[in-house]
């Protein structure tokens, strides 16, 4: 395998259930104003009653199919982000995406246990487990439907959170969308009370100490791995964090001063988890944009962070 | 800067809100002021300002300059 292995296609959807700004304010008595300058989603999905886990990822895997790949034959590995698989809480749901996508050809599957940091340390995974086994080509599924574990009368985590889905293509193909940078990882976990779940109780957030950990934490992060990667700040063309609400992207674009270059875009999807950065990614990023820096953060405290240069032989 | 004017300039970054009302040393804040989000901001900004530390406890309790002022008075005697 003489290519690097890097990003081909990203793909992404939402649950079926709609909820909107309206229904939200009116439940917890609050004005639309404060969703929409505040949180910034005024939209938020969440699985049917009808849909499970499985489902939602099978619908993404359709739409997948129809804007990249229909032909999983060359599909050689693949990984699941979840920390909620659903109704089946064993196996890893990774071998039902298997039964799904290759029943009949036995493949290389596993989940990683991670929240809105997964996508970007999967990245860092997937492409060590590729190049160790010599596998051309793997899908990076994430999916962690939160409807199934908050209160939904407890305002800090009703108004946030939203089922959804991504499906990234990874691949040692020459015509790769994006290269794959050095990463940076880490964990707080002194700070895992921010944001936890006991066993058969509610998720429980507490938004001033998961603010604190972000802002204390998230812009050396950032700076270090685009230092690490041999870039400045202002040579990176957009910064694709995860979208854990709009306060929190414009107060750290704020405070790094980087402005429109690290924007808000899940105002119509929510914050989705694992697949907050792969569902926004393809709306902030632009065809002129070149250098990407890609940011997860949350629960744990877990953060992953790392670039992604566009691939100037594709556009050849 | 006495600890007033500092203690107003981070609420004037936070609120961005020019009505003079608030500038009032006992003016109650209401979650029009200043929303859980903003709470969170100002326990930040206090702490990195002042190098003090803010329990829940006591951040719920600040709900104007005076109660800020007091509080940080106390603590950094």
């Amino acid at each position: 395998m003489n290519n690097p292995i890097g990003i081909k296609h990203i793909s992404s959807c939402v649950a079926d259930k709609a909820i909107n700004i309206t229904e939200l304010a009116h439940r917890f008595d609050l004005k639309t104003s404060f969703i929409e300058t505040k949180t910034g989603f005024t939209q938020l999905y969440q699985l049917s009653e009808q849909q499970d886990v499985i489902d939602l990822i099978q619908k993404n895997i359709e739409i997948f199919k129809q804007e990249a790949l229909n032909d999983f034959s060359q599909i050689g590995l693949i990984v699941c982000v979840t920390q909620n698989s659903g109704k089946i809480s064993m196996p890893h749901i990774s071998a039902l995406i298997q039964k799904l996508i290759c029943p009949s050809r036995s493949i290389p599957t596993f989940d990683i246990s991670l929240g809105c940091s997964g996508w970007v340390y999967a990245i860092e995974v997937i492409r060590s487990f590729m190049e160790s086994m010599n596998i051309s080509d793997a899908l990076l599924i994430t999916c962690d439907p939160y409807s199934q574990i908050i209160n939904e009368d407890d305002k800090n985590t009703s108004l946030l959170f939203s089922d959804g889905s991504s499906v990234t293509w990874l691949s040692s193909l020459p015509d790769c969308e994006w290269h794959i940078g050095k990463g940076i990882y880490g964990t707080d976990g002194s700070r895992y009370q921010a944001i936890y779940r006991q066993k058969q109780s509610k998720l429980q957030m507490n938004g001033r100490a998961l603010f604190e950990a972000v802002i204390k934490t998230i812009p050396n992060v950032i700076k270090d791995t685009i230092n690490k990667n041999g870039f400045n700040l202002k040579k990176i063309d957009k910064y694709v964090i995860h979208q854990g609400s709009r306060y929190l992207v414009d107060y750290l674009a704020q405070e790094m001063d980087l402005g429109s270059k690290m924007p808000f875009s899940a105002n119509l999807i929510g914050n989705t988890v694992s697949s907050s950065i792969p569902s926004v990614f393809n709306k902030i990023v632009h065809h002129s944009d070149e250098i990407i820096c890609v940011c997860g953060f949350g629960i744990g405290f877990s953060w992953g962070c790392n670039i992604l240069t566009r691939n100037k032989r594709r556009q050849k | 800067m006495n600890t007033n004017v500092k203690i107003r300039e981070i609420l004037k970054k936070i609120t961005k809100n020019n009505d003079p009302d608030i500038w009032e040393k006992t003016f109650e804040f209401s979650p029009d002021y200043l929303d859980s989000l903003d709470m969170a901001t100002l326990a930040l900004s206090l702490e990195e300002e002042f190098s003090i530390q803010i329990p829940d406890d006591n951040l719920i309790d600040m709900r104007n300059i005076e109660n800020i002022e007091n509080f940080i008075n106390q603590v950094k005697k």
